[in-house]
């Protein structure tokens, strides 16, 4: 080999080993945040631009991918620095020691007092009641129904309906009433179909929507303090419930079983829906005519209830992870996510906040016509399982409640599969009975 | 004679002047090592450890969330015993292996058929067939994701699949991802479409290969279409279409990207779709039960094993009956 070749085998061996200083030294740090893609998952990417003491990037990954690829990253001991998790992640979070005890920051640095305490409970403190928090709430979420205000308002509908069914047309004050109008309109000639919502077995798309209606009923998923599905879970109530959300089904039109976010939405912007019940995180796709055609004919209601009134509780924590290698400077950002400022044009963004103080001021109730009803439909909020074995329990749920309510499968047989795999699957993690604390 | 004639050149140069070149430490051999000690090394890290890590993961209770600070607990062959076996879980791997034979089975079947008989049109020249050929081929040069992405689109409710069959056809509409016993014929469509040209094209290659003078001969021998397809092309072709259907046999068995776009992890309606590519991925990726991920993943693997080595006995047995 010549004496050429071999220098210039040298000079690669040493270019490819050498990592020039310069390129690694920084002067403000990397943050990387993981989301799922939504409205405000876009907004927040918009709002770290802003931030100048760190160079911020948001990952809006997709809703059914969003857990898996959290977690798939802890136990690689990597990932965002700061992931953003659903409430019914954080106990295995918690529980797998992934993410920092955010306490003292979040009661010395932040406005602990101004904090929702609901949402502050049911996001960040693992588990309820122990005075530990492990995020902040990085928006509060809850659902809403979006009907067609101008037909709600029209004198022939409302003579229509009065003939129909004996009642005045208005938004519905219970659930009985939501799926008398639905079939109402779907049965009409004023509009395609009646009720669509996110029917679909991905991610937790059908458990909360139809978890707040089994809740609405007097039903329970499960007892926590004995950890028992069976019995619970299959009641006549639950059948009640899933016989309701199969009627629903059938006035929300063809191939309402996979329906997302992105065909609910499509449902009621493109004039082919009555009305459709989705989480106010998505409120700014309802508001913009040049996206969703029908945007100034729709009017905004608090989702009902029937016995008694619980409405699934959406919105996250941001959390900081324990493999972070800028912990410092992901807690100086929520520092400064969370300061008014910066809290006044996320909720003008359109996202929702978990102060209080920026929740009641005018900036916020301004910002967008459905806020008003927010806070009213908060107080409604119910959360479901955040233990560990969490994403079992959701998958046994969806596969047979989207069965049931598409027509598929009988209400008690779907309840009692669910009930039996579910209690398998705890029985299994528990075999000595519920964990003390 | 050549030693002795050079002896008196050597001892004139001086002593000085005898240096060792600069370099003469890296030999050939020193430099094929270091070139091929780091890939080695990096086929070691990615591919050999993994499979002995995750088999050795396989005989233990360990989830890489849940037990990430304690060491997997060795439990023997439970696993394997739970997934094939009586269990919940042994229930859902027999199903899933059911439905992976749903799938792979017709779909491979209808890709050969239809493959291999446009083949047949296209074995013969005439205007126009290499752009037909090049528009054929497309399907396979796209990505499975954005095939699978647009199919997704086409099957909604209110797609374009639904519209030709309900509006123009009159018919009823197909619950192409929502209902429970037509969601695996779906999967099998977008395959169908996506993979047929693979099947054409070695079938193409297969065909132009046949010596012409054996159709001549049987020609002479007034032998009929029939008997020339049965006794000359398809014996002849046979070797090459059974390689196609060992890769797409293989390649359909792991069928992941396809389905997971389509149908979800859980491969739509009662899982009525979820190959057993998508079970690993739930048990491993999203349960994360590691242990008994691992032992799937194994079991998977050994099915591949078994079935490539039953296509290639044939193979062998197709050969050694030609020659």
């Amino acid at each position: 080999m010549s004496n050429l070749k071999k220098l210039l085998f040298v000079f690669l061996l040493v270019t490819m080993l050498a990592v020039p200083p310069a390129l690694t030294a920084q002067e403000v740090p990397d943050l990387s945040i993981i989301w799922f893609a939504w409205p405000p998952c876009d907004l927040l990417s918009s709002l770290v631009a802003e931030y100048e003491a760190a160079n911020v990037t948001v990952a809006c990954v997709p809703i059914g991918e969003w857990r898996n690829q959290i977690f798939a990253d802890f136990a690689a001991q990597g990932g965002a620095d700061i992931p953003i998790l659903d409430s019914q992640f954080m106990g295995e979070a918690v529980a797998g020691d992934f993410v920092v005890d955010l306490t003292e920051f979040i009661q010395n640095e932040l406005p602990f007092d101004d904090y929702n305490q609901t949402a502050l409970s049911y996001y960040a403190e693992v588990p309820q009641g122990s005075g530990r928090y492990y995020s902040v709430p990085v928006i509060t979420d809850t659902r809403m129904l979006v009907y067609r205000r101008d037909l709600y308002e029209d004198a022939d509908v409302q003579a229509a309906y009065l003939e129909a069914t004996g009642e005045e047309l208005a938004p519905p004050a219970s659930l009985s009433q939501r799926l008398a109008q639905a079939q109402f309109f779907a049965e009409s000639d004023v509009i395609e179909n009646g009720f669509a919502t996110h029917w679909l077995n991905d991610g937790d798309l059908v458990q909360t929507a139809w978890n707040h209606i089994l809740w609405s009923f007097g039903g329970e998923l499960w007892d926590p303090a004995t950890y028992s599905v069976d019995g619970v879970l299959n009641t006549d109530v639950g059948v009640r419930a899933v016989e309701h959300a199969q009627a629903e089904f059938l006035t929300a039109g063809e191939g309402a079983a996979a329906f997302g976010f992105d065909q609910v939405v499509t449902a009621i912007c493109d004039g082919s829906t009555a009305m459709i019940e989705i989480w106010f995180g998505f409120g700014g796709a309802f508001t913009n005519s040049d996206t969703c055609a029908q945007a100034d004919n729709l009017g905004f209601a608090v989702v009902p209830g029937e016995d008694v009134h619980f409405i699934s509780l959406g919105g996250q924590g941001i959390s900081v992870s324990r493999f972070s290698e800028n912990q410092e400077a992901a807690l100086d950002f929520i520092a400064w996510l969370q300061s008014d400022e910066t809290q006044i044009a996320w909720v003008q963004g359109g996202g929702f906040p978990g102060r209080n103080s920026i929740l009641e001021s005018e900036e916020f109730l301004s910002a967008a016509p459905y806020n008003p009803i927010f806070a009213e439909s908060f107080q409604y909020v119910k959360d479901f399982w955040n233990i560990p074995e969490y994403a079992a329990l959701l998958s046994v749920q969806g596969e047979y409640l989207n069965l049931a309510i598409s027509g598929q499968m009988d209400a008690q047989e779907a309840l009692d599969e669910i009930a039996a795999e579910q209690q398998e699957i705890l029985d299994e993690a528990y075999p000595d009975g519920p964990p003390s604390s | 004679m050549a030693e002795n004639s050079l002896a008196p050149l050597a001892g004139a140069i001086p002593p000085a002047k005898r240096q060792r070149p600069r370099f003469s430490w890296l030999t050939d051999r020193w430099i094929a090592v270091s070139f091929l000690t780091p890939t080695l090394l990096l086929m070691l890290f990615i591919t050999v450890f993994p499979l002995v890590w995750s088999l050795y993961l396989s005989f233990t209770e360990w989830s890489v969330t849940r037990d990430a600070t304690t060491a997997p607990e060795w439990i023997g062959t439970e696993n394997y015993v739970e997934l094939l076996g009586d269990s919940r879980d042994g229930e859902r791997t027999w199903e899933r292996f059911v439905i992976t034979g749903q799938f792979v089975v017709p779909a491979v079947t209808i890709e050969l058929v239809l493959g291999f008989g446009v083949a047949m049109l296209l074995n013969r020249r005439f205007a126009g067939r290499g752009v037909l050929m090049t528009m054929l081929l497309i399907p396979m040069m796209l990505s499975p994701v954005i095939v699978a992405l647009f199919w997704k689109f086409m099957m909604e409710g209110s797609g374009v699949l639904n519209y030709f069959i309900a509006d123009i056809l009159g018919l009823s509409p197909v619950g192409w991802r929502t209902d429970r016993d037509t969601v695996i014929w779906s999967l099998i469509l977008v395959d169908v479409w996506m993979w047929t040209p693979f099947m054409m094209l070695i079938s193409l290659a297969g065909l132009s290969a046949v010596p012409k003078y054996l159709y001549e001969a049987a020609a002479v021998d007034r032998a009929g279409a029939w008997f020339r397809f049965r006794h000359i092309t398809l014996p002849m072709v046979m070797p090459l279409l059974l390689i196609a259907i060992i890769f797409r046999t293989m390649d359909a068995y792991k069928l992941f990207d396809q389905a997971f776009v389509l149908l979800g992890q859980q491969g739509g309606p009662g899982r009525a779709g979820q190959t057993a590519a998508l079970w690993v991925y739930e048990v491993a990726f999203s349960e994360f039960d590691t242990g008994l991920g691992s032992a799937l993943g194994y079991i998977m693997l050994l099915v591949i094993v078994a079935l490539a080595n039953i296509f290639i006995r044939t193979l062998n047995n197709l050969k050694a009956e030609q020659f």
